[in-house]
């Protein structure tokens, strides 16, 4: 199992290596100055010139790539050209606001997927699996912003009864986690029930059945591991992509994430932001990605990795 | 096997696919929806009660009346008439974006899952390194460095979903390219690239006819969410996504302004998830995506 | 009837009684002031500021020598007087006694002439190095005199110095803070820095020592909302205290509301919105086919019915309340007369004429008046292609000229003509100068050089107006509207003002909170 983890982490290296190099051609291609847009609408030549040099930012592009990919193998983010503030401190702040948010989406996903998912499973084709289905599907093609301001211009606004947006306690987390659980939620009521569905019919479940073992436990012990792992690859690339911020739900419910900072970056051409940004989001992902590999493991004994 | 027995399995196996989608309910509603939606975009000329462009001050942000069934919008076009030209461009997103990510994804995950090799670890790198890349970025920077418009979002779009397509599409043909009947193939002296064209990839068609009809919704998502974020398509085309970035203002006093285009967001994507649902229980109901 | 009368004669006791109460209410202190903007402060170092959300929050933080009072005119603040030579290049300010940084040390002049040599230093990388560039000396010949010296006399010296590269700064804290001194700002102003959580919220408290006497409020805490109606909903809860960013959608509503109608306060701001046309680009290059455009657009119905009436119809390139703004009537709204010019250039009916490419930057805003454009452009026979762009990519293209039809809005960085008609008109400043417009008039150049170094005045004020009046018939830019700026508040908030640059110069050391 360690010799796998150590493996997989290698194999991390030319992905992110690749990534590097993609953002940094891809900065460097897209239209528009990083010192220009500081200036506002309207800029002195000179000044601009005189800031591009000290930054080095007129040097060659093969000498500015190295110099950026040596100051990153030494941990060195450098500083976003917009605020002036290194780049990691500036993610790392974002970061327990995006970790929260993406964790109480999940949350609210998990439980209210996996909930409708097995009731629907258990009760095919009754008129509860129908509605379910029918709402959950809703769930995946409704805009996420169209559902953001909706809550929050019913429950915050008009109702009351939470905050209308920003960061604080747990009452805060309520609006922005739902809006964004809704989508993924749909998906795990889906998949669950597909996977259930799957699991009931197969043999070792009619084997359990002729051995006069109860029903539900049947259902609860037996479907619901194989479903687990269904689920836990939802959860796993869900999670992964919540982490790298979620630009909408941030913008409306002025939600302090890496989405936000991000989007910003690339509006702003802040090379060392975008690019500090894209490689967190790199990271994150592949972590994700292995961890869901390795509870596959724990969750099915089938699966062993050398 | 000869040529015929070919052809009459498989008519039999699209007749019993057809005959496993008609049975089920849900997957026909998905359909009627896309063929409606299909029709409603060939025949707006006809169906919308109004010039989607015209503009008319006097009749500003009108509620739902007989006039205008679902209104105006704050330059006094009639939003029913928006909402059915704004169906050509969902449906073009739908269709070419996913169209693209498709012919993209098959051509490359075939090819690394059949040579296998430094080409099958350089695409397997490839879809790594789409898969973790903010998807965001990727396409502001293809719609700013191109110019934003309607073309560069297909492509963005399509250079991106590929990426699962092609995962998909490589796994298939590695168990495929084990059969018997690709090694007969071999034996014969076909050449790599017919065995792929008329051996392997008829024998994909399933799966890859269920991730196009989902990622088409799923492309129709995203272009209502570059809208939103002002890098779909240009004004004043009206498309769905753009129209409630619009609304979004009027939220508070014209509430339906932007409930009809999300609406009708909701019921594309929703008959296309029917759709690609039903199909791949017709076509595979071993399939799991 | 005698009870009638009774009832009568207690409601006018009550009257009496009342009255000298309320009407002497004396201010109070404590509270706090919440408000709102629309994106994180880029940074609070006074030498980096470039946009008004930055200078909103570091204005409580750092003084200036000098600041506009609510009708623009320039007022002390540590400064305490000043004098300028007769030649008008030797300004010469006598600074206050007493007034301290928040780290206790007193502000001198050797501080202003270390603010000031700061921003002029390119290692400090400052973006407004080039407002620095008329001096030519500053001095501190003793502790409370600092002196300036411009290489040439300058019309708008003053008008140029509330502006925030030109506040004064403490040379220890700069220097140990290094470049996090524009998260960790220190300064001598009414409020003092004490959080700030990224994207979220920043927090200031009363500087009890402030030397004009502390602010009534206690707190300001300044919440970071990116989204207009999201914060207009929080405003409408009582979340936040004011609010600058009122959406033209949300305004009806809002003035037809008795809650909040009399606390919306509007001024006109210095700005101009408008439309650039490429002078050096055929077809544009010919006046006719530009004069054409702008009489074919409808600014009122863009003013009415797009902004609902939260903008003034402009009827020339200066917008009122600049020193040198003339009255002039409105631009016309002449398809007619649009139609003629066509023909007199060549292309009657618009027969010939290629489809011009009208540019702007994503905003709903910029869209809906660039869509109105459109269409009433079509009416007189020109067809228009709209391109949206990204802020960054939309600069570079005006500034390399590569646009045809450009939307922009010019909001004074001070209050003088200059700020208009040299920077954007001047051809010396073609490209990111300012000049977009590619423009180029030898007369303007002339008259907007010349009067630069004049000492303000009615002299002054006419060259301004010749060259304006030759720039309107030259018509490198169809002007749409002048700005009004304004601001939400809530009925308890007292002696909220701000100054005809903008709700972001409101002097929030003067609120207090009647609650």
């Amino acid at each position: 199992m360690t010799n796998y983890i150590i493996r997989r982490l290698l194999l991390t290296i030319p992905t992110l290596i690749g990534i590097i190099t993609i953002t940094f051609l891809l900065m460097y291609v897209v239209p528009g100055d990083p010192i220009r847009i500081l200036m506002g609408q309207r800029g002195d030549p000179a000044t601009i010139a005189m800031i591009r040099k000290q930054m080095g930012l007129d040097d060659p592009l093969p000498v500015q790539y190295i110099r950026f990919l040596t100051n990153v193998l030494k941990g060195d983010f450098g500083r976003s050209y917009a605020t002036n503030r290194p780049v990691l401190s500036e993610i790392l702040t974002r970061f327990p606001a995006t970790l929260k948010l993406a964790l109480a989406s999940m949350l609210v996903a998990s439980v209210i997927g996996l909930s409708a998912g097995i009731i629907s499973a258990t009760r095919q084709y009754s008129f509860f699996d129908y509605s379910s289905m029918v709402v959950a599907l809703m769930g995946v093609s409704a805009p996420v912003f169209w559902v953001g301001l909706l809550l929050m211009w019913l429950f915050g606004y008009t109702l009351g009864w939470l905050p209308i947006s920003g960061y604080g306690d747990i009452s805060y987390l309520i609006l922005p986690a739902i809006t964004l659980g809704i989508r993924p939620a749909a998906y795990i009521a889906r998949m669950t029930r597909s996977s259930f569905l799957e699991v009931l019919r197969q043999d070792y479940i009619r084997t359990a059945r002729a051995k006069g073992l109860p029903e539900k436990r049947v259902i609860y012990i037996h479907a619901m591991r194989n479903t687990l792992i269904t689920v836990v690859t939802i959860l796993g690339m869900e999670l992964a992509s919540l982490l790298s911020g979620a630009v909408l739900t941030e913008t409306i419910f002025a939600w302090p994430g890496i989405g936000r900072l991000s989007v910003d970056a690339i509006i702003k051409r802040d090379h060392p932001m975008v690019q500090g940004t894209v490689l967190f989001t790199a990271i994150i992902f592949i972590f994700a990605n292995l961890i869901v590999d390795i509870s596959y493991a724990f969750l099915d004994p089938r699966i062993r990795y050398e | 096997m000869n040529k015929e027995s070919v052809i009459i399995e498989s008519t039999s196996y699209w007749k019993d696919a057809f005959r496993r989608l008609k049975k089920n309910k849900l997957a026909m509603v998905g359909l009627y929806i896309i063929i409606g939606l299909i029709l409603v975009a060939i025949f707006a000329p006809w169906l919308a009660p109004y010039d989607p462009y015209e503009v008319s001050y006097e009749e500003y942000l009108q509620p739902p009346s007989l006039k205008h069934p679902l209104g105006t919008d704050e330059f006094g076009r009639d939003i029913l008439s928006r909402i059915i030209y704004g169906s050509r461009i969902s449906l073009e997103v739908g269709i070419i974006a996913e169209g693209i990510a498709t012919v993209v994804g098959v051509l490359l995950g075939s090819i690394s899952g059949y040579y296998g090799g430094w080409v099958d670890h350089l695409i397997v790198e490839l879809t790594n390194i789409v898969f973790a890349f903010p998807f965001l970025l990727f396409v502001i920077a293809i719609v700013v460095s191109l110019g934003p418009s309607l073309s560069n979002v297909f492509l963005a779009v399509g250079a991106l979903n590929w990426a699962g397509t092609a995962r998909l599409i490589r796994g298939q043909v590695l168990s495929l390219k084990e059969s018997e009947y690709v090694e007969a193939a071999r034996a014969l002296g076909a050449s790599n690239i017919r065995i792929i064209f008329r051996h392997i990839l008829p024998n994909c068609i399933a799966p890859i006819i269920v991730s196009a009809t989902l990622g088409m919704g799923g492309a129709i998502m995203i272009e209502s969410s570059l809208s939103f974020l002002g890098l779909g398509a240009q004004p004043p085309t009206p498309s769905w996504g753009s129209m409630i970035d619009y609304a979004k203002d009027f939220l508070r006093t014209n509430l339906w302004y932007s409930f009809f285009p999300g609406l009708a967001i909701m019921i594309t994507v929703f008959g296309f998830n029917l759709l690609g649902d039903g199909l791949r229980d017709a076509l595979d109901p071993r399939l799991k995506i | 009837m005698k009870r009638f009368l009774g009832v009568l004669l207690v409601l006018s006791l009550l009257v009496v009684l009342f009255q000298p109460i309320s009407i002497g209410a004396t201010k109070k202190y404590g509270g706090v002031l919440r408000t709102a903007v629309t994106s994180d402060p880029p940074t609070l170092d006074p030498a980096q500021i470039t946009d008004t959300t930055s200078d909103m929050v570091a204005r409580q933080i750092f003084d200036g020598l000098v600041d506009y009072d609510e009708n623009l005119k320039i007022v002390p603040v540590i400064a305490r007087n000043w004098s300028i030579s007769k030649d008008g290049k030797v300004y010469t300010f006598n600074l206050r006694q007493g007034v301290k940084f928040h780290n206790g040390r007193e502000v001198t002049a050797e501080d202003f002439v270390y603010s000031w040599k700061r921003v002029m230093d390119p290692a400090t990388k400052s973006k407004r190095a080039n407002f620095m560039e008329d001096i030519a000396k500053v001095e501190a010949p003793s502790k409370y005199v600092f002196r300036v010296t411009l290489k040439e006399p300058r019309g708008y010296f003053l008008q140029m110095l509330p502006y925030s590269c030109f506040w004064v700064v403490p040379k220890e804290e700069v220097e140990r803070l290094g470049p996090d001194f524009g998260s960790k700002p220190v300064g001598s102003g009414p409020f003092k820095f004490v959080s700030w959580t990224h994207d979220d919220k920043v927090i200031l408290e009363a500087n009890k020592d402030y030397f004009a006497g502390r602010p009534y409020v206690d707190r300001l805490e300044i919440r970071i909302i990116p989204d207009e109606t999201v914060a207009i909903m929080e405003f409408e809860k009582g979340n936040l205290d004011w609010y600058e960013n009122v959406p033209p959608s949300e305004l009806d509503r809002l003035k037809s509301d008795p809650k909040w109608k009399d606390n919306i306060i509007e001024k006109p701001e210095l700005g101009t919105y408008y439309i650039g046309m490429n002078c050096q680009k055929p077809p544009l290059n010919n006046k006719l086919v530009r004069q054409a455009i702008s009489y074919a657009i409808n600014r009122e119905q863009i003013v009415k019915v797009i902004m609902r009436g939260s903008a003034m119809v402009a009827t020339g390139i200066l917008p009122p309340g600049i020193p040198g703004y003339s009255k002039r009537p409105p631009i016309p709204y002449d398809p007619e007369k649009a139609r003629r010019l066509l023909k007199q250039a060549g292309y009657p009916d618009g027969k010939g004429l290629p489809t011009l490419e009208l540019a702007f930057n994503k905003s709903a805003t910029h869209q809906r008046i660039c869509e109105a454009i459109q269409s009433d452009l079509k009416k007189v026979g020109i067809n228009v292609e709209l391109v949206q762009m990204d802020w960054a990519q939309y600069l570079e293209k005006v500034d390399r000229g590569e646009t045809q039809l450009f939307r922009l809005g010019w909001i004074a960085d001070y209050p003088d003509a200059d700020n208009f008609l040299w920077v954007l008109f001047n051809s010396k400043n073609w490209g990111p100068g300012g000049n977009g417009a590619y423009y180029k008039n030898p007369i303007v150049d002339e008259l907007t050089d010349k009067a630069k170094t004049m000492v303000p005045g009615a002299a002054r004020n006419s060259l301004y107006k010749r060259a304006e009046a030759i720039i309107l018939e030259d018509a490198p830019w169809a002007p749409i509207y002048f700005y009004i700026s304004r601001a939400i508040k809530q009925p308890y908030v007292m002696d909220f003002d701000f100054s005809g640059m903008g709700p972001f110069t409101a002097k929030l050391e003067k609120v207090w909170l009647d609650k």
